[in-house]
């Protein structure tokens, strides 16, 4: 079972973008992959449920949390976009 | 000034870093920017965490699309095709391609798409010329195609004579034409020209 709610997440890259925050990997792969080029791209892309056939993989605890004592995870989704099939990792996260 | 803390673990020991990158657009070419990124060593994790990059991509993109837009417009005109043609076959505005190609204005994402479809494949100006009409359509592919194929062909040249192809807005012929030759065998076409016609 995932730990968060994906849908909210999409939401949150629709209508609250400042609080979303896509690391390099996800920029790199994002371009890379699909062609968006930008931040903006990107969450529009999602915020536009542009992720298709999204399924949940796994979730597992961050292991580079340096917090301890206050436990994060990430949930992991595969999904695909006209051919191409990606996992996405946690390589987007909400701002704290 | 605020200081600068990790999205992820709250971390104020970021690090910042600058960085030289291309920045492409498909077919328009690629450019050279400077990019920030951040580095957290606590929890290491990276990226453009306060959005300095996106301004500079999107300004990067933005010359690469209008340098890219002149340089189609160029090639049409310089192999003769006349900038108002096209725009009437595509039924847009008279003088729009001008004014995408002087600066007066600028393509919104779909004209860029649309130009980019056209310099790959510029007999879809035939197929709007002829106003998408599906089977007519069909054939201007369909002898593109055969053009294309027979380009990539081998003959042997003292077997083959010529091959080509011949299209109409009505019909599309593919013709071989080999030399008689009473060595050639099984098909027995040592003196009759195969055709293939699409109609």
């Amino acid at each position: 079972m995932p730990k968060y709610d994906i849908f909210e997440f999409i939401r949150c890259c629709d209508e609250n973008k400042n609080d979303v925050v896509p690391l390099k990997s996800a920029l790199d792969d994002a371009n890379s992959c699909f062609g968006l080029k930008t931040k903006s791209n990107l969450l529009d892309f999602i915020g536009n449920n542009g992720m298709e056939d999204l399924k949940f993989v796994n979730t597992k605890e961050w292991e580079n949390n340096p917090d301890k004592t206050f436990k994060i995870y990430v949930d992991a989704y595969e999904f695909r976009s006209m051919c191409n099939w990606v996992i996405l990792h946690p390589y987007i996260m909400k701002r704290r | 000034m605020e200081k600068l803390i990790c999205p992820a673990c709250g971390s104020s020991n970021l690090v910042k870093s600058n960085y030289h990158e291309y920045v492409t657009e498909n077919i328009g070419g690629q450019v050279l920017i400077d990019k920030v990124l951040y580095q957290c060593p606590d929890c290491g994790l990276e990226g453009d965490f306060f959005n300095e990059n996106e301004l500079a991509i999107e300004k990067a993109l933005s010359d690469l699309k209008n340098k890219l837009v002149v340089s189609i417009l160029d090639g049409f005109t310089e192999n003769k095709v006349s900038l108002s043609s096209i725009e009437r076959a595509l039924d847009l505005p008279q003088r729009t391609l001008t004014k995408w190609k002087n600066g007066a204005s600028a393509p919104t994402s779909a004209g860029i798409a649309l130009l980019k479809f056209i310099k790959l494949f510029p007999w879809l100006l035939e197929v709007a010329e002829n106003k998408f009409d599906y089977e007519i359509s069909q054939k201007i592919f369909m002898g593109n195609a055969f053009q294309k194929m027979i380009s990539k062909m081998t003959f042997i040249e003292s077997e083959f004579k010529e091959a080509g192809v011949i299209t109409s807005a009505n019909s599309t012929f593919l013709y071989i034409h080999m030399h008689k030759n009473e060595d050639i065998n099984a098909m027995g076409y040592g003196n009759i020209t195969p055709m293939v016609t699409i109609s």
